[in-house]
């Protein structure tokens, strides 16, 4: 009776405090509150309900093509599995990410084919013994399993690319971000590549507010950190980073300094002058200038952990995490991942002097001039149900179903 | 303490002051007296309507300096009072301005401080905003962002013309795509004014997309 009460007092013009007290937002979302929505450029889902807790999910398109693709899974035994990715130079890398780096964590091939848009390459040898090994372990899921996984993705993505060489060397320059996140029991794993960031909000004692915690780094050469570490591995490039646009890049060219794809700064082979000039390098390299090691982080989850949000770097540009995390914390869960992105892009409005109502005026690729692909994944963990273990309901599988 | 009775009831002095300025307008609204006054008015761009600020569509507005807290400055033509009505300085123009100014800028304050003052739907945003609905700011002609440009401003749906993406191109390749401030062009003005008068006839526009 609370919640519908809620949601009209929010449908109003949100200006009452419509965050609802634990109990009742399990009630809201247990009234079968699971809407698919999409309206133009934005497609969004509300209120899924995974065996971690609730999730909602938004993604804006602002490419010619989308780059950003987003998934998530929840089902036994690995829990749930979220993941991000954001691509540039192309959709290829992040669709060919988003298609094969859960079945190469899960050893299952995706059950839901509606969901598939290529199918995955044929699996190798080797792919197959570290699925049996990730299955089958009495631990479960370990951040090595991870690692194996995305290395495994990065092979699967590199055979990819010398396949279609011949016929599409464009292919050489896709590349893509990747951020996973496996809510396996009560533990937590974060593995990052590139500039995506998952943001963890935790409630601070009982004053009812919000603290915003950074759960993995990020691998953006505009950290100095970043760049001191491109530095120490390359010591014989004076360019290996370059200010170029105001913003630092890896050779100039790209601002991440790990990726899957991108085989053009990985192997020389691909750096030749059948890929578009300007990522043409003018000396060949010997060893990668990028790197597909992922940061990983692991914790046990606590009680006054509220919500991870998982999103790619579009919105981060103009939200900070305090920012976010607050947006989150002071509306109901419904539709935070939506109002994440407005946000976002009300401020990304202001900052090229315009209304936010006028920006939805602006057709795809023009949007780029104004904020970059977006995806939110909002996830509100419900840590009894954790704690307890039980598996719950259906399982659950996402795929953003932006038209690309 | 200035009251005054009306109509069985007791004005405060601001009340006054509001009672009489309204009075006076009603007055006034024949044009007999009064005249136009050019006031340079701070971000009130959002506050009065569309017959006071025009936005001149192909015609340059003063250079903005690049300040992202906007201290733009627009123009604003007001009816002043200058001959005074014999009242006390009680109903003085300026002081009613100020008053009004002051009363404006505690309630943007009071937006600002809100919680959700990031979702208050374009009232936050366009009280610093000085480009009207559906237009948006583009600054030509610079070598780089912040530096000497003309601002136009112009119909938001432009951007959607061919002509329009070609010098959004040039942009990108010439800034990039996270450049500071607001779309700046690295052409001619005359090349710009071309582009967006073919745009402004409507020749080869692209279908709006969807609203959210």
């Amino acid at each position: 009776m609370l919640g519908p009460l809620l949601r009209l007092l929010s449908g109003c013009g949100g200006v009452w405090p419509t965050s609802p007290a634990p109990g009742a937002a399990s009630s809201s979302s247990s009234s079968g509150e699971d809407s698919e929505g999409r309206d133009g450029l934005l497609w969004w889902r509300d209120l899924a309900r995974c065996h971690a807790g609730d999730v909602s999910v938004a993604v804006a398109q602002a490419n010619q093509v989308l780059e950003d693709q987003c998934c998530l899974e929840s089902a036994p035994p690995l829990g749930t599995v979220i993941g991000v990715f954001d691509g540039h130079g192309g959709p290829e890398a992040a669709r060919f990410a988003c298609d094969n780096l859960f079945p190469n964590l899960r050893g299952n091939p995706n059950p839901n084919a509606t969901h598939l848009r290529c199918p995955p390459p044929k699996t190798d040898r080797r792919m197959f013994d570290l699925l049996a090994e990730v299955s089958s372990g009495p631990q479960g899921v370990t951040a090595n399993a991870i690692r194996e996984a995305f290395l495994a993705t990065e092979e699967g993505f590199l055979a990819l690319v010398s396949r279609l060489w011949e016929a599409r060397p464009d292919i050489a320059t896709a590349g893509t971000c990747c951020l996973v996140g496996v809510v396996h029991n009560r533990t937590l794993f974060v593995a990052n590549l590139g500039d995506s960031r998952a943001v963890l909000g935790k409630k601070v004692g009982r004053t009812g507010q919000i603290a915003a915690e950074q759960l993995c780094s990020e691998h953006n050469a505009n950290q100095e950190a970043v760049r001191q570490e491109l530095v120490a591995q390359h010591p014989d490039d004076p360019q290996i980073v370059a200010l170029k646009h105001g913003v630092w890049r890896v050779r100039g060219l790209i601002q991440v300094s790990r990726s899957i794809g991108d085989v053009y700064l990985k192997h020389a082979k691909y750096n030749t002058e059948r890929i578009k000039p300007k990522f043409r390098l003018s000396e060949p390299f010997t060893k990668p200038i990028l790197s597909a090691d992922p940061s990983i982080i692991s914790r046990t989850l606590q009680p006054n952990d509220s919500f991870i949000i998982f999103a790619s770097d579009g919105l981060w540009e103009h939200l900070s995490n305090q920012d976010a995390v607050e947006i989150v914390h002071s509306h109901q869960r419904a539709g935070s991942a939506r109002r994440l992105i407005k946000a976002a892009l009300q401020e990304a409005a202001r900052k090229r002097e315009m209304r936010y109502s006028d920006l939805t005026k602006i057709d795809k690729k023009v949007r780029r001039h104004f904020h970059d692909d977006i995806t939110v994944i909002v996830l509100f963990i419900n840590y009894d149900l954790l704690a307890k273990g039980a598996a719950r309901g259906q399982p659950l599988s996402i795929r953003c179903a932006l038209d690309y | 303490m200035l009251t005054r009775r009306h109509g069985g009831f007791r004005l405060g002095r601001k009340l006054l002051s509001v009672w009489r300025w309204a009075l006076c307008h009603r007055h006034s609204r024949g044009g007999r007296r009064g005249y136009l006054r050019l006031q340079p008015c701070h971000g009130a761009g959002r506050r009065s309507d569309d017959s006071i600020i025009r936005s001149p569509l192909l015609s340059p507005a003063p250079p903005a300096t690049k300040h992202h807290h906007h201290n733009h400055q627009g123009f604003v033509l007001q009816r002043g009072d200058g001959d005074g009505d014999g009242h006390d300085d009680a109903s003085s123009s300026p002081r009613m301005l100020t008053w009004g100014r002051s009363l404006a800028r505690r309630m943007r304050l009071l937006r600002r401080n809100r919680k959700d003052r990031l979702l208050a739907e374009d009232a936050a945003a366009a009280a610093e905003a000085t480009t009207p609905k559906g237009q948006v700011a583009v600054y030509v002609g610079g070598a780089e962002p912040g530096g000497e440009s003309m601002r136009y401003v112009v119909p938001v749906v432009y951007f959607n013309h061919p002509l329009f993406g070609e010098l959004l191109r040039e942009a990108e390749e010439e800034f990039g795509f996270e450049h500071p401030g607001g779309i700046t062009i690295p052409c001619a003005a005359s090349r710009f004014e071309r582009a967006a008068a073919v745009a402004a006839a409507g020749g080869g526009g692209k279908k709006v997309p969807g609203w959210w």
